[in-house]
């Protein structure tokens, strides 16, 4: 590590050259000033502001040049301004096609990690021999000595692995779901499951790479077994949950569960919980994945998404049930979003204080819509009823005082809300 | 177009103080040194020019690495706020490494390459004339320092030269063949034989049947400004012995020709090849892997004269982007490399290469290896042959080794290759 740093300390030794430190200032006084203090208006347009900077720098290698001395680095720096301003043209391309958080993603985990990369091996190239530079030893690590150019790699791989393995994955499922037929939440796990594997595999060939010897594995293993039992056995405990339940395919990423009363949607399964979107309140649940090994789960998409749902209601005494059960059924059925097959089906629950009970049961198809729909189907109920001159009753409840021996007898006494003709709302 | 927004106090402040900043900073690192202690401080940077064989085999790359570590560090004791960066490439990428560098001002402040590297570089103009005091010039061999004067002031300053020797295998050979028809003799015995296909490799051979001289003649330096003059008899009778002998060579069973050193020592490492013609630096390699297993001696004779082999000087090259400081630096350093007691101890802690100054006695009686690198560097010297003839990527040294290769692997024989040599040679570029 001493080395590493000596040899980071070295590259400030150019600094002693009147032409490197040239270049530099030029450079720096074009980039800062301009961020700065002048021409602000320039920088409502980014690609415009930084195509600026790209002229002044390369104005500058021009002079630099005509006056003879060595303008190779101020060039250098051009062509980084040169390839930020393709890319961001490129995201402005991007953006027309794709969707702003995608763009931004791949933006932000793969392009900008990856323009930083080249830029900083480009200027340690100049500075240094990366050969040089890649064999410094770092220490010895499980009984293996390693070098920074294998800790390099192996970073980079690992990096590479877990944000670039998206796009594979998705396309290797894609083909797996086109050939096999398999389910869209299927899918959708086959495709974690693959990034697990591209990812698992990556991390072999890295340990591979720096050449860790295998007795050195099942050294960690045996630290890691102490670790679970004591520190990150919860950690650990929903990792395999969520491959269990990937497998299982109980909760996958589109199935929809009921959690406190509520249809959830999957959005995702991750190494440690589950991020479930509530529709009512547009909530997002981040849900251990323990919880779903341990404890009962509903799901309304377990063999097929349909949901069947009811709506309660109430009917004056003095209709007759057979009607009213036909009216109910055949309003259902002409709500759009409620399925003709199964048909909807009323029933006569039982006689209540007030009015007899009634319900109607009915399919849909997309549980998430539950609550829509219900209300749909309820509506129609009203006006069905509106329509066909049947009461939905007030409760009525008739309270009757006992007369105390010796009272004078007074008028009767009712309840809270005096009788009053049965209306509709 | 919006409306041009005036430049306010606050900004032009914000944005002097920025420029300011990496001035203030810059002006810090590059302050001028103490010169009135003529203390020597800053970096400098080191560009070492290693052999394919070289980076190939870890041996040798720590071997390199741990020297010019321990001669740095010994340099630092006396210079502590001096820091040297060392930078290794192989032998034909210096000097395009070294263009590279130059554009950006990033580029070496002095380079250990082969002398012939480092004569390229200079008439490529990508190194500088050093004034050497005349108390060190004074203390390298001459003959050494002929093709680097120029004006008052050296091109390169030689710091140690590697001599080609043979390496044998004492399990199989008991005593190494003292002339080149022993060689053939113990090959016909059963004994394999190994020599490499470079010229400059194989040029050691050319001197035993008195053909340096038409090889000089036709490979003289480019620039050269006297006019073409046709072999003499006795140039063209040199040549074609020698021509003949390896044609002969290349026709024995157990004679075989490597166009990689590499293959060349791992076959004598193995046990594959009793004997070689190797240079000194492979030695580390060699006796690590072959123990006392591993005999070193002078290379054969022939009929006409003794061995010409091509010895290798190491050279220390000045690049031209250097500050002030770091010149002064680069000369120290360069200085304090050929000063007699960091010259013996090289000598004596490697083993494998000899020293360049004059002064500093090799121990040939208590070390039977350092007596075959004296008696290679005679050899050398005596027919001036310092790695100079044949410069790096000179276009001539192509076609020497296309016309030998050609013979060798039996397209042509001796007589036929000398006349394609004369006429290819012959037409200067």
């Amino acid at each position: 590590m001493n080395l590493l740093l000596y040899e980071i300390g070295g590259w400030f030794g150019y600094l002693q050259r009147p032409s490197v430190v040239v270049q530099l200032l030029g450079w720096l006084a074009i980039m800062i000033s301009l961020h700065l203090a002048l021409l602000p208006h320039w920088r409502r347009s980014p690609i415009r502001f930084e195509a600026l900077k790209l002229g002044l720098i390369l104005m500058w290698s021009a002079l630099l040049g005509l006056l003879g001395q060595p303008f190779a680095l101020a060039l250098f720096f051009a062509g980084l301004q040169g390839l930020w301003i393709l890319l961001e043209a490129f995201r402005v391309l991007l953006l027309r096609h794709w969707e702003p958080r995608v763009v931004q993603s791949v933006y932000t985990q793969v392009i900008k990690p990856a323009f930083f990369l080249v830029a900083a091996l480009g200027l340690i190239r100049r500075l240094d021999n990366l050969n040089d530079l890649a064999v410094i030893p770092l220490g010895i690590y499980f009984g293996t000595a390693i070098n920074l150019g294998q800790l390099f790699t192996a970073a980079a791989t690992l990096y590479l692995l877990v944000t670039a393995s998206g796009l594979p994955a998705i396309w290797l499922a894609w083909l797996l779901q086109r050939s096999l037929g398999i389910s869209q939440s299927g899918r959708r796990a086959l495709e974690l499951m693959i990034r697990y594997m591209l990812v698992g595999i990556g991390i072999l060939l890295v340990i591979d790479h720096l050449g860790i010897k295998g007795n050195a594995i099942l050294a960690i293993a045996g630290g890691l077994s102490v670790g679970l039992g004591f520190g990150i056995k919860e950690v650990f405990s929903n990792f395999v949950s969520g491959l269990w339940l990937l497998v299982e395919g109980s909760v996958r990423p589109g199935e929809v569960l009921f959690i406190d009363g509520d249809p959830c949607e999957v959005r995702s399964l991750g190494l440690r919980a589950a991020v479930l979107w509530r529709d009512r309140d547009n909530a997002e649940l981040v849900i251990p994945n323990q919880t779903f090994f341990t404890n009962t789960t509903t799901t309304y998409t377990g063999s097929d998404s349909l949901r069947r749902s009811q709506v309660l209601v109430s009917a004056a005494y003095r209709h007759d049930p057979e009607a009213v059960v036909e009216l109910l059924e055949a309003t259902a059925s002409g709500c759009t979003r409620v399925l003709a097959e199964p048909a909807p089906k009323a029933l006569l629950l039982g006689y209540g204080d007030s009015a007899v009970n009634y319900a109607v049961r009915f399919w849909i198809a997309n549980p998430m819509d539950n609550i829509g729909i219900c209300s749909d189907v309820a509506q129609a109920i009203w006006h069905a009823f509106k329509a066909k001159n049947i009461e939905i009753p007030f409760p009525q409840l008739e309270l009757r005082a006992k007369p105390s021996p010796g009272a004078r007898p007074g008028p009767e006494q009712t309840g809270a809300r005096p009788p009053s003709k049965p209306t509709h709302p | 177009m919006s409306p041009l927004h005036p430049i306010t106090t606050t900004r032009l402040a914000a944005a002097l103080l920025a420029l300011a900043a990496p001035l203030a900073l810059v002006a810090a690192c590059s302050a001028p040194n103490n010169q009135a202690t003529q203390e020597l401080a800053g970096t400098v940077y080191l560009y070492i020019g290693l052999s394919p064989d070289y980076l190939a085999n870890q041996t040798q790359d720590e071997h390199i690495r741990s020297l010019l570590g321990r001669f740095i560090k010994d340099f630092r004791l006396i210079h502590p706020r001096v820091g040297v960066q060392l930078l290794f490439f192989p032998e034909e990428e210096v000097q395009g490494e070294v263009t590279r560098r130059n554009r950006t001002g990033l580029g070496p402040d002095l380079m250990l390459v082969n002398g012939s590297s480092a004569m390229a570089m200079h008439l490529a103009g990508q190194t500088r004339t050093v004034p050497v005091p005349e108390a060190i010039s004074f203390q390298v061999e001459p003959a050494m320092l002929n093709s680097f004067r120029s004006g008052k002031g050296l091109t390169a300053l030689p710091v140690f030269s590697q001599p080609q020797v043979a390496c044998y295998d004492r399990k199989q050979i008991k005593e190494a063949p003292k002339t080149l028809e022993a060689l053939l003799k113990v090959s016909a015995q059963g004994a394999p034989i190994g020599l490499p296909l470079e010229p400059v490799d194989l040029y050691w051979t050319a001197g035993g049947f008195g053909a340096t001289a038409a090889l000089a003649h036709l490979l003289q330096p480019q620039g050269a400004s006297a006019p073409w003059q046709e072999l003499t008899p006795a140039d063209h009778a040199g040549l074609l012995r020698w021509l003949n002998w390896l044609d002969q060579a290349g026709g024995q069973q157990r004679v075989n020709f490597y166009g990689s050193t590499d293959d060349l020592l791992s076959g004598l490492e193995k046990g594959d090849l009793a004997w070689i013609a190797c240079r000194s630096r492979h030695l580390v390699r060699l006796r690590r892997e072959m123990g006392s297993r591993l005999g070193v001696s002078p290379l054969p004779s022939g009929p006409e004269g003794t061995a010409s082999p091509i010895a290798r000087l190491r050279v220390w090259a000045f690049g031209r982007d250097s500050s002030p400081e770091q010149r002064r630096i680069s000369q120290a350093l360069a200085e304090f490399s050929v000063n007699p007691l960091v010259q013996r101890a090289a000598t004596l802690s490697s083993d494998d290469a000899l020293p360049v100054n004059r002064f500093v006695d090799v121990p040939v009686t208590s070390s039977r290896v350092l007596a075959a690198l004296q008696k290679g560097m005679a050899q050398s010297e005596a027919y001036n042959l310092f790695n100079v003839n044949l410069l790096e990527g000179d276009p001539r040294e192509s076609i020497l080794r296309d016309v030998l290769t050609s013979m060798i692997f039996g397209a042509a024989d001796g007589p036929q290759s000398s006349a394609i040599l004369i006429r290819r040679l012959s037409q200067r570029p």
